[in-house]
């Protein structure tokens, strides 16, 4: 071969050259196509959101994207909680989000919710750039989402995430009026093993969940866990309330969604408790 | 198409679709078949095959990285230096892989979650590899590009069997329309579980591999 020749230096040269076009290429279709996959993940968020509530994605099916958004915008109320479980401004969000060099047109597209999220996830940085340490800075923010399609609310909807066994998992779980019984629940972004963990996102797991309580008689937060195989084999029946049946093969996809479900019930308890007089 | 045309013109009087590159197009398709001749991709083969609509876009994302990968290769076959030759095939497969998902995540963003890593797996598909190091390594660009079509469509023609067999018997419908009527089930007709999961793809794949090698007169000593 007439490369033999060429020697190493050649093959240095043919690699970095390479790197360099598939690098560039990549990038450019990245950013071009990058505006499309945030309108997709936006309308994502929303479609589980109303999964969440019951409406199903039949139900949705022959919307526009942008009539889907504007349902969302109608029925739903977004608020964001700070610490104290007040309800907390996004104009301080933005003025922070704006000084870390986001444009006005590039945050014009966020609610209070996803703003809140682009704002927890930089208050690492926010917190740097102020010269305070992350838990003196960090306002504790958290969303919950609540359901009014008509004249009454109908569900609260609190967002969920932690780890699964590979990545974070994303969810909702929507709550009645009481803020005990459960509504419904979805996951809208995970990396589980697909056949395996992945099968939380499957219709039968999810309606498990429906119609259970997160509370026990005396009023203290239990949240719900998931069994091994079926509940009715392992779990006494005075329990069975809490408890919704495994998935084999996905036991450390399933501890960490309860894991996730306790703790982030537990942070939005104090709240509900005010709610619930 | 149009690239794998101009180079392949200088070169004396190439026919575009003369008997032997008839030959390279359908030899895949059942005589040579990738999968259940060589054994070659079995992974995405039943990982995706659960339901025709997935199956179809796979087949589709298959074919787009397989084709374009044999071409670019046979554009840069007498520049790779030998001793890489396998990494720069590799980043040349695995860019063309990240442009599909990323295409796939901006127009069919359900279809991406449905396939979640299967996409991205195509990077270790043996078909594309193989293609390209047994094919377009040594080949103009344009019988590579008809060798790769050829290979995706041999690829796709098995997974669409397997699709078909596993969401018939096992949902009882067809890109997710019902087919089997409700009385059917009203008189005890009960869909096939086994067929959901992968043995039921293991099964239905040998089925198929022991017909095309039957017909084809394929035997191992």
């Amino acid at each position: 071969m007439s490369q033999a020749k060429k020697g190493a230096g050649y093959t240095y040269a043919f690699a970095m050259g390479l790197c360099l076009v598939c690098s560039i290429g990549l990038s450019l279709a990245y950013t071009v196509l990058k505006p499309m996959q945030a309108d997709n993940v936006r309308l994502d968020i929303v479609q589980n959101l109303f999964s969440a509530v019951g409406t199903t994605a039949e139900q949705l099916k022959g919307m526009q994207p942008a009539e889907v958004i504007g349902k969302f915008e109608s029925e739903f109320e977004v608020k964001v909680l700070d610490k104290n479980n007040n309800e907390a401004d996004t104009a301080f969000m933005k003025k922070e989000l704006l000084g870390l060099g986001y444009t006005e047109e590039a945050l014009a597209k966020e609610n209070a919710a996803s703003m809140m999220n682009l704002f927890n996830r930089k208050v690492g940085l926010l917190a740097k750039k102020a010269d305070q340490k992350l838990e003196a800075y960090d306002p504790g923010y958290k969303a919950l989402y609540v359901y009014k399609p008509g004249e009454t609310i109908e569900a609260y909807v609190v967002p969920i995430q932690g780890n699964g066994l590979w990545n974070i998992i994303k969810g909702y779980i929507a709550l009645d009026l009481d803020l005990n019984t459960v509504k419904g629940i979805s996951f809208y972004e995970h990396a589980e093993t697909p056949g395996l963990g992945a099968r939380i996102t499957e219709d039968w797991f999810k309606e498990n969940y429906i119609g259970k309580h997160i509370l026990d008689p005396q009023g203290q937060l239990v949240s719900i866990t998931i069994a091994k195989g079926r509940v009715e084999d392992s779990i006494p029946e005075n329990k069975r309330d809490h408890w919704v049946d495994g998935i084999s093969g996905a036991t450390l996809t399933c501890k960490g969604v309860n894991q996730f479900l306790l703790a982030d019930l537990q942070k939005y308890e104090p709240y509900f408790k005010t709610l619930r007089n | 198409m149009s690239v794998a045309e101009a180079t392949a013109a200088p070169v004396k009087k190439v026919e575009l679709f003369g008997k032997k590159e008839r030959q390279i197009v359908k030899d895949p398709l059942w005589d040579n078949n990738p999968i259940t001749l060589q054994v070659l991709g079995i992974c995405s083969a039943l990982a995706v095959t659960t339901s025709m609509k997935p199956t179809v876009v796979m087949c589709i994302a298959l074919t787009a990285v397989l084709t374009g990968s044999n071409v670019i290769i046979s554009l840069m076959r007498d520049f790779i230096p030998g001793k890489i030759r396998i990494i720069v095939m590799l980043s040349v497969i695995s860019s063309l892989v990240i442009l599909v998902d990323q295409m796939l995540k901006a127009f069919s963003y359900s279809m991406s979650k449905e396939l979640s890593v299967f996409v991205s797996l195509i990077i270790t598909n043996c078909i594309v590899m193989g293609r390209a190091e047994a094919f377009a390594m040594a080949n103009k660009p344009w019988p590579s590009f008809l060798d790769g079509l050829g290979n995706a469509l041999g690829y796709s023609v098995i997974l669409l069997m397997i699709g078909f067999g596993r969401e018939l018997l096992g949902s009882g419908a067809l890109f997710g329309f019902k087919l089997i009527p409700q009385f059917m089930y009203d008189m005890g007709y009960v869909d096939m579980g086994l067929m959901i999961t992968p043995p039921g793809a293991f099964i239905l794949l040998g089925f198929i591999i022991w017909i095309q090698r039957e017909s084809s007169k394929h035997y191992e000593d």
